[in-house]
């Protein structure tokens, strides 16, 4: 084994300067620019690598297979007394060693240098390379996959590259969502990668001369099997892109819940989208709508009499805990929405906001920390708890400075004094600034263990007039001082929120008449009244019958029908995804979120998936008696569709060589030529004909 | 003795070294009694396979040119009839049939033939 | 059985695609014998030792090397094995003296100075690359490696393939001494007739993925016989010659091979329309070649018309 793993160092380790240069260079192309400052190193060179990693990867599984699996190079390696599993172990090792060496050395050496020269001179830190080094490990499962490919028999036009699907949409997938990547999910990567090169390895070592066929086959066909599901699902997605284009959005009609202007009471609404066709923007229709005044029965499609105006969006979202509130955003990154000055601000996430110079020379001048503000050149102060830039922004885009938050308070930072001032006090675990679309200073909604705030920003001289709201499409063109240097914030109601709103995500904040309505979402039929002197008053309706609008799509869309197409293993995890992480997913698992809410898109969905199955299961048939697969192995893949789908019959004719046939000299029927006795009438092979020249003495 | 193998001729590997170790001992180049190298000794020198020089040897023992002595290995034998008065003289036939066809080609009259015949013989004898 | 028997196979077939390459072959090797495994390329010869060496796997039928199934052969048993392949591939970024490590750490029993010696007598340095080593030298390498093994089967896919005359007089040496004691065994793949009828005592014939001899050496040459037919066209046009090989034409006249000759064949060859006909002695090299002429013609491209 040492003499194998020699070997194989020897013969690859010669192209470790090559991998050098190239990490090294994924390194440079990472680093910013000198004419102006950016963040975002971390997910260039994550990206770089991304790119190079699995290139790096493929190569090495290339160059290590190819010669050893021609016969001659085979037979010198193979007729020693080592094992096959050691040749293959031996091969990993030294492709590992390898490739962590190419990209472990120069990365390192590249955090030194930023450790060198960072921070002062670009918001950039050492620690960044972690996320690239999480994703090259994940990328190095290309190798045991270029191993699979390459030790396959399949055809080259047939399903000999299936095995690198996986690793290639794994790598891909984790690659592109570097930007949020931290200490956390840089740790999750690397477990996933160690993860997933096991499996590909144990897998690979399966293929390894096919030795491992009669002993882990169901490695194989699993793999195998994943590998075929990203195919189908792939493929759907190519037509659903292709489909998508053509699609026609369709007007859509909603309830929903706002505020009357005038009564401050809460209304439900029916509202049609429609498209403007001169200005091609979305607009709203009121079609109707009736108070929600403690009726049981409410009717939104009743017609509107007299002059009403309503807020747009009446009802604010915010997220009950602080866990929710934000994605990660990497180690380091640009903090665009916060200007003043001159200066370019950047958010460390170990609890500083950063202000660089750009010119005459990239510089950092400033430290921003939850107490003060400090100058540049060292992390000073008392550090914020989360990225301090959040909401806000109705300020933002009337071109206030908008205040900073975190999770001990709102606070304001003056320029003139250079100090920061603590606007909200106490431990803030929800928050949402209103936008109010007449004009009107925005309000806060803070919650805070357990008690909802309403509160209103009054300037030096106690009026709350103070807010210019920018004219309609315009955009500020320089920043409004905040006039108000003696901006204070002042609570105008508290409400205490019962707890089984507090266990909700998020929950949907208004002011009303009587206090503050809190609603579970917009599908809710029960409505919470809060206010400061009477205990919670639930108000809980129905809605007229037939005036009820279904959630999510509820016209027929051939998006929704291909989704059907897709297994349901892919589905389901899809599904898991959306429950994790609500706001992203790629385009069929978003627009899988609005599927699930639709009756009829489920009926279809489902209708679509049953054909497919049943598709499938045929195929499966059809494959499993071409290929003289046994009962129990047929029954298996059948049982498989449920899970597979189309993808099932895919993975059979991945996994398994199609039996050759031979006409039989007995019965004239083709018989398997692998098979010493013929299947259809037991004879066994016929000796070829004597020629009468065979000169053979039985030696026995 | 110096015995030469020829691959690819008519004959047999093993014949050519059993004709030469005969013609050896009738020109006396062998004498009665001269060891012959081993059968692994004469394989290594001629590079032939040890069978074949053994498959010469135990021709040559069973027409009793050489003899086996136990633990000692094969010497050059007495000179011993071991073939009948009929099969000698077929033999004999059998020779003289390709020396004469060879010498009446060479346009020699039956005398000058028989002249030069029994002076070899008398050189031999 | 398996004691007198080193390898055995039993109705060993492969297939290529939809192509047979090695079909139904019952071969056996006793102990102690050397076998010239002969054959044109793409007969089956390198198939058939990939099989018996466990790279390949039989389509049907199994073979046996040493007792063992070759397709599950132990890391113990293929010690036993000694094995060249065709053209002695070696890694060419190896120095000689890495080749010997190599070999030393992955055969349990290695016999270091039978190593040095044998590189010494080709007259090659240890400190040399491989990829500086000539044919022969690398030859000499790739055998020393094989036999400081101490195999007792030794497997060699066409070794003297490209070997100048002094490297291939050292190669036959090398395997009369290997095999003297009786106990050990060579299954040799060669297209040098000459090398073959020396070292050899058993010889086995391959035609298109078929084995038509599998003889001692001598019992194979006793029992092919040739004639000489003058006859203007092809005498067995009109006339089947029972165990006819091969037919090919000499000048104005034919030469008839044929095996197992009887009273049949005698007959047969009589009644032939010949102005005369002629018995000939068989060379060696004459038999093998008309078994190898069978299955493509084997005469000069000039006289390719002439069939």
């Amino acid at each position: 084994m040492k003499a194998l793993i020699w070997k194989e160092l020897r013969e690859n380790g010669r192209w470790l300067p090559l991998g050098w240069v190239i990490v090294t260079f994924a390194c440079l192309m990472s680093l910013p620019s000198r004419q102006y400052v950016e963040a975002g190193l971390s997910s260039r060179l994550t990206l770089g690598l991304a790119l190079l990693g699995p290139l790096m990867a493929f190569s090495l599984g290339v160059l290590q297979t190819f010669r050893d699996t021609q016969a001659a190079a085979g037979g010198y390696l193979q007729h020693r007394c080592v094992t096959e599993q050691q040749v293959f172990w031996s091969k990993m090792i030294a492709a590992m060693v390898v490739y962590l060496t190419a990209i472990v050395l120069p990365l390192v050496l590249f955090a030194c240098w930023i450790e060198m020269h960072g921070l002062e001179k670009y918001p950039m830190r050492p620690i960044e390379v972690l996320p690239a080094l999480a994703c090259s490990l994940l990328a190095f499962s290309l190798y045991p996959a270029t191993l699979m490919m390459m030790t396959r028999s399949a055809s080259w036009w047939g399903t000999r590259w299936f095995p690198m699907v996986f690793a290639v949409s794994i790598t891909g997938v984790f690659s592109l969502a570097s930007d949020h990547y931290a200490m956390k999910m840089s740790f999750v990567v690397g477990f996933i990668a160690i993860a997933v090169v096991s499996w590909l390895s144990l897998t690979a070592l399966s293929f390894w001369h096919g030795h491992g066929e009669r002993t882990h086959r169901w490695l194989q066909v699993g793999y195998l099997s994943v590998c075929s599901v990203i195919i189908v699902t792939f493929g759907v997605h190519l037509v659903w892109g292709i489909v998508g284009e053509t699609e026609p959005s369709p007007d859509q009609v909603y309830n929903q819940f706002e505020i009357e202007t005038k009564t401050r009471k809460p209304w439900l609404l029916m509202l049609q989208f429609y498209e403007d066709e001169k200005t091609h923007k979305q607009k709203r229709r009121v079609l109707g709508g009736a108070p929600i005044d403690g009726s049981p029965v409410i009717d939104p499609t009743t017609p509107i009499s007299g002059e009403k105006e309503f807020t747009e969006y009446g009802f604010n979202y915010m997220f009950t805990s602080e866990l929710n509130v934000y994605p990660n955003y990497g180690f380091i990154n640009a903090a665009t929405e916060f200007e003043r000055s001159q200066l370019q601000y950047f958010y460390d996430d170990r609890g500083y906001l950063l202000g660089y110079q750009a010119k005459p020379k990239v510089r950092w001048v400033q430290t921003i920390a939850a107490d003060g503000v400090y100058k540049g050149g060292e992390l000073a102060g008392k550090p914020f708890t989360r990225r301090p830039i959040d909401g806000f922004r109705s300020f933002r885009e009337a071109g206030y400075p908008i205040p900073l938050i975190d999770s001990n308070g709102v606070y304001l930072v003056d320029d003139d004094s250079g100090s920061i001032r603590t606007l909200i006090e106490g431990p803030i675990d929800g928050q949402i600034v209103t936008d109010p679309k007449d004009g009107s200073t925005p309000r806060m909604f803070i919650l805070s263990q357990g008690t909802l705030s309403e509160y209103r920003f009054l300037n030096a001289s106690g009026s709350e007039d103070w807010f210019e709201a920018p004219p309609e499409g315009v955009r500020f063109e320089k920043l409004q001082s905040l006039a108000v240097h003696g901006l204070v914030a002042e609570i105008v109601q508290s409400v205490q929120v019962p707890d089984s709103l507090l266990n909700r995500r998020h929950f949907g904040v208004a002011t009303t008449d009587t206090g503050i309505a809190v609603l579970e979402d917009e599908w809710s039929r029960r409505f919470c009244q809060l206010s400061s002197d009477k205990p919670a008053e639930l108000i809980e309706f129905s809605l007229a019958s037939g005036t009820e609008i279904p959630r999510g799509y509820y016209h027929f869309n051939l998006k929704t029908a291909l989704c059907g197409l897709i297994p349901a293993a892919m589905l389901a995890a899809m599904r898991a995804w959306n429950l994790v992480d609500s706001n992203s997913g790629f385009s069929a698992g978003y627009w899988l979120q609005g599927v699930w809410l639709n009756d009829f898109q489920t009926t279809v969905l489902f209708s679509v998936f049953a054909v497919a199955c049943l598709v499938a299961v045929l195929l499966t048939l059809v494959i499993a008696w071409k290929y003289e697969l046994n009962r129990r192995t047929t029954m298996g893949w059948v049982t498989s569709v449920l899970a597979l789908g189309l993808a099932a019959p895919l993975a059979m004719i991945a996994t398994y060589d199609r039996p050759r046939r031979e006409l039989c000299s007995a019965c004239s029927k083709a018989r398997r030529i692998d098979a010493a006795t013929c299947e259809h009438c037991g004879a066994e092979w016929q000796v070829p004909m004597s020629e009468g020249i065979e000169i053979v003495d039985r030696a026995a | 003795m110096q015995i030469r193998v020829i691959p690819g001729s008519s004959a047999a590997i093993y014949r050519q070294i059993a004709d030469q170790v005969r013609r050896a001992v009738v020109s006396g180049e062998l004498e009665i009694g001269d060891a012959m190298p081993s059968v692994r000794a004469l394989a290594k020198e001629l590079v032939v396979n040890p069978n074949t020089v053994a498959k010469a040897y135990a021709e040559l023992i069973r027409d009793g040119v050489l003899e086996t002595q136990p633990g000692r290995g094969a010497f050059v034998a007495k000179r011993r009839n071991v073939f009948s008065k009929a099969e000698r003289l077929r033999r004999l036939d059998d020779a003289l049939e390709t020396a004469v066809g060879a010498a009446v080609t060479l346009d020699f009259t039956s005398e000058e033939i028989l002249a030069r015949m029994r002076s070899k013989l008398e050189d031999l004898m | 059985m398996s004691d007198t028997h080193v390898i055995r196979t039993e109705r060993l077939t492969r297939y290529f695609g939809r192509r047979s390459v090695v079909r139904e072959l019952n071969f056996t090797v006793p102990r102690g014998s050397v076998v010239g495994l002969l054959g044109l390329n793409g007969a089956g010869k390198t198939t058939t030792i990939r099989m018996l060496m466990g790279f390949l796997e039989p389509t049907r039928g199994t073979c046996q090397v040493l007792g063992h199934d070759s397709r599950t052969l132990s890391p113990e048993t293929r010690a036993r094995i000694g094995h060249t392949v065709e053209g002695h591939f070696l890694y060419p970024w190896m120095r000689v003296r890495d080749c010997e490590r190599f070999g030393r750490e992955t055969h349990p029993k290695w016999d270091v100075t039978f190593f040095e010696q044998s590189v010494r007598r080709f007259g090659i340095d240890c400190e040399a690359k491989v990829s500086w080593l000539s044919r022969g030298q690398r030859a000499g390498v790739s055998l020393a490696s094989t036999l400081a093994g101490d195999p007792e089967l030794l497997i060699l896919d066409d070794p003297a393939l490209g070997l100048d005359p002094v490297s291939r007089r050292a190669l036959n040496e090398t395997i009369i001494e290997f095999c003297e004691s009786g106990e050990r065994t060579v299954l040799l793949s060669s297209h040098l007739l000459d090398d073959v009828e020396r070292v050899a005592d058993r010889v086995a014939l391959m035609v298109d993925g078929r084995m038509l001899v599998d003889s001692t050496l001598d019992d194979f040459r006793s029992r092919v016989t040739a004639w000489i037919v003058d006859s203007a066209e092809d005498p067995t046009i009109h006339h089947t010659i029972p165990g006819m090989v091969h037919c090919r034409p000499i000048g104005s006249r034919w030469h008839v091979t044929v095996a197992d000759a009887g009273a049949e064949t005698e007959t047969a060859i009589d009644h032939l329309n010949a102005a005369s006909v002629e018995r000939v002695d068989v060379t060696f090299e004459d038999a093998v070649l008309a078994y190898l002429s069978r299955s493509r013609v084997g005469h000069s491209f000039y006289s390719g018309a002439a069939s």
